[in-house]
C-alpha cells in the first residue's frame, strides 16, 4: 500500500502516515481488546493518567491507563509487578507514538510467587505455635451448624442432601459468600465474623436461635489458583479467631491448604465435613434404646442376685443371730452334736426305765399270779370279788384259773371274826 | 447435677453408669442410685435430640452481616 502512494504521488506526508498506521492497527481486531501479559518495568502516573511500559523477556510496549477510564488499579501493582492487562493499540499521529491504551488491569501472581507467600505464612503460623494448639472437638450433636459457602455451589447443594439424609431439619444458617477471585478472601473472613456474633449466646437470644457451635468452612474442587483465598492469612487468622470448631472443606486432593492447617478439623470434601459431623439420627436413637434396654437390664440382674443373696443371708441369721457366720456355723455344729449326745444318753436311761417298768408290770400281773396256783373271782359283771362281805347266798360268781373258768354257787359266807 | 451437664458430658456419664452397672459390684442403693441418675440422663439426652430440629436459612453475605449487627 505504501509503495503504491511512494511511485504515484511522490513522498507520503509522515503525518498522514501515521494516520494511516493509526487507521490500520484500530480497524485490525488483533489489536484491539487484546489480553496481554507482562512485568510492568516503569510506572508514572502524571495529571491522573498512568503511563508505565509492560515487558517481558522477548519485547516491551508503552501502556497508559487515561484519567478518564475510571480503572480500578490494584494499588499492589508496581514495577516490578506481573500483571494481565485487555488493551487495544493505539497511536497518536502528533507523537508518532505506538501505545496500548488499557482498559483493565490484574496483577497476576504466579503460582510460584503464590506458593513461596504460602509456604512463608505456614512458616510464620508454625513460629506462633498456632499449628500446634490443641484442635476445639465437635459437638457430638451440633445445635446450629454455620456453612460459609458459595452461593447456589454444588459444594452447598451436597451438604444440604447429606443433611437431610441424617438428619432432617438440624438448625443450619448458611452465609453465602464468594469463594474465588480477588474478593473471596475478603468475603470468607466477612462471613467468619457473622459465624463469630452468632456464637455469641447474648446475639443468639435475640436472635432466638441457639449459638452456633460449629462451622464449616468450605467450597468444592478446583484448581490451585481458584482455592488459593483458603491460602490467604486473612482467612487463617478468621478461621483461628473463631470460638467454636471450624472444620475446613475445601474440596481438594493435594497438599494440606493453610485453611486445613489452622481448623480444628480438615474434611476431605465440603461432603465429608457433613459426614463427620452430622449424626445419623435413627443410629442414635438406636443407640439409645441399646442404652436404655442394657440400664433395665443390668438393674433387673443385680436386683435378682440381690434378692437371693439376701434370703440366703436372712437363712443364715435366722441360724446364728449376732454373730460371724462362721462361727456361727462352728457353734451350731458343736451344739447339734452336744444335742445329739445328750438325747442318746437321755433315750438309753429312758430305755432302762421302761424295761424296770414292764418287768414289773409283767409280774403283778393277774395272770402270773394264776399260774402260781391262786384263783380269781369275780361277779355276773367281771368285777373281782376280794372280800366275803361282797358275797350273797345262792349268788353264780365265776372263777378264773390259769387255764381256765369255772362257775360256782354260794351255799355259805363265812365272815372272819374281826379281833378288832 | 444433670441440668448443668452438656449433651456430651450426659452421654459419657449414661454409658459409664451402665457398663458399672453391667459390670455389678455395687450395693443396692448405689444400684438404685445409679439406675434413676441413669434413667434421667437418657431422659434428658433423648429429649434433646428434638430440640436440635431447626430450620435451615440461606443468607448471602449482606443480609447476614445485617442480622447480626442489627440492634447493636
Amino acid at each position: 500500500m505504501s509503495a503504491g502512494h511512494e511511485t504515484t504521488t511522490g513522498p507520503l506526508p509522515i503525518g498522514q502516515f501515521a494516520r494511516l498506521v493509526q487507521q490500520t492497527v484500530k480497524s485490525d481486531p488483533l489489536f484491539q481488546h487484546q489480553a496481554l501479559q507482562g512485568e510492568v518495568s516503569s510506572w508514572n502516573v502524571h495529571n491522573g493518567n498512568v503511563y508505565f511500559t509492560l515487558r517481558d523477556d522477548e519485547g516491551q510496549m508503552d501502556c497508559v491507563i487515561w484519567r478518564n477510564a475510571r480503572l480500578s488499579v490494584d494499588p499492589r501493582i508496581a514495577v516490578g509487578s506481573e500483571v494481565v492487562i485487555i488493551g487495544s493499540v493505539d497511536l497518536w499521529p502528533k507523537r508518532g507514538r505506538l501505545q496500548i491504551v488499557v482498559a483493565r488491569i490484574q496483577p497476576v501472581q504466579t503460582l510460584g510467587a503464590m506458593e513461596e507467600a504460602k509456604r512463608q505464612l505456614i512458616e510464620t503460623l508454625r513460629a506462633e505455635g498456632a499449628l500446634d494448639l490443641p484442635s476445639q472437638p465437635l459437638p457430638t450433636l451440633p445445635k446450629h451448624v454455620a456453612i460459609v459457602t458459595g452461593a447456589d455451589s454444588a459444594a452447598l447443594s451436597d451438604m444440604k442432601r447429606l443433611m437431610a439424609d441424617r438428619w432432617p431439619e438440624m438448625r443450619t444458617t448458611v452465609i453465602e459468600v464468594l469463594v474465588q477471585g480477588e474478593h473471596a478472601a475478603q468475603q470468607i473472613v466477612r462471613g467468619l465474623a457473622v459465624t463469630r456474633q452468632l456464637a455469641r449466646p447474648d446475639v443468639a437470644q435475640r436472635l432466638g436461635l441457639p449459638p452456633v457451635d460449629v462451622v464449616i468452612v468450605g467450597r468444592g474442587g478446583g484448581s490451585p489458583e481458584d482455592l488459593w483465598a483458603f491460602n490467604l492469612e486473612p482467612v487463617a487468622r478468621a478461621i483461628m479467631a473463631s470460638p467454636v470448631p471450624v472444620i475446613s472443606a475445601v474440596g481438594h486432593e493435594q497438599d494440606h491448604l493453610v485453611s486445613d492447617l489452622v481448623a480444628d478439623v480438615r474434611a476431605s470434601t465440603p461432603s465429608n465435613a457433613i459426614e463427620r459431623l452430622v449424626p445419623v439420627r435413627h443410629e442414635v436413637e438406636q443407640w439409645f434404646d441399646e442404652l436404655d434396654g442394657r440400664l433395665a437390664a443390668a438393674v433387673h440382674r443385680r436386683l435378682t442376685e440381690w434378692r437371693q443373696h439376701l434370703s440366703l443371708l436372712t437363712n443364715r441369721l435366722k441360724h446364728a443371730p449376732s454373730k460371724g457366720l462362721f462361727r456361727a456355723r462352728e457353734d451350731l455344729g458343736r451344739l447339734d452334736h452336744r444335742l445329739h449326745r445328750s438325747l442318746q444318753a437321755r433315750m438309753a436311761q429312758e430305755h432302762q426305765r421302761l424295761a424296770r417298768l414292764q418287768a414289773t408290770l409283767n409280774a403283778a400281773h393277774p395272770k402270773r399270779v394264776l399260774e402260781r396256783g391262786y384263783t380269781m373271782a369275780q361277779d355276773e359283771n367281771g368285777r373281782v370279788l376280794s372280800a366275803v362281805t361282797d358275797l350273797a347266798l345262792g349268788q353264780t360268781i365265776s372263777l378264773q384259773f390259769a387255764d381256765g373258768s369255772a362257775q360256782a354257787d354260794i351255799h355259805t359266807v363265812e365272815p372272819k371274826e374281826d379281833p378288832a | 447435677m444433670s441440668e448443668e451437664m452438656t449433651y456430651d458430658e450426659a452421654l459419657r456419664r449414661l454409658e459409664e453408669l451402665v457398663s458399672q452397672l453391667e459390670r455389678g459390684g455395687k450395693n443396692l442403693d448405689e444400684t438404685l442410685a445409679m439406675f434413676e441418675e441413669g434413667t434421667a440422663l437418657l431422659k434428658r439426652c433423648q429429649n434433646e435430640l428434638n430440640e436440635v430440629e431447626g430450620r435451615l436459612a440461606e443468607l448471602n453475605l449482606d443480609e447476614a452481616e445485617a442480622l447480626v449487627n442489627d440492634e447493636r
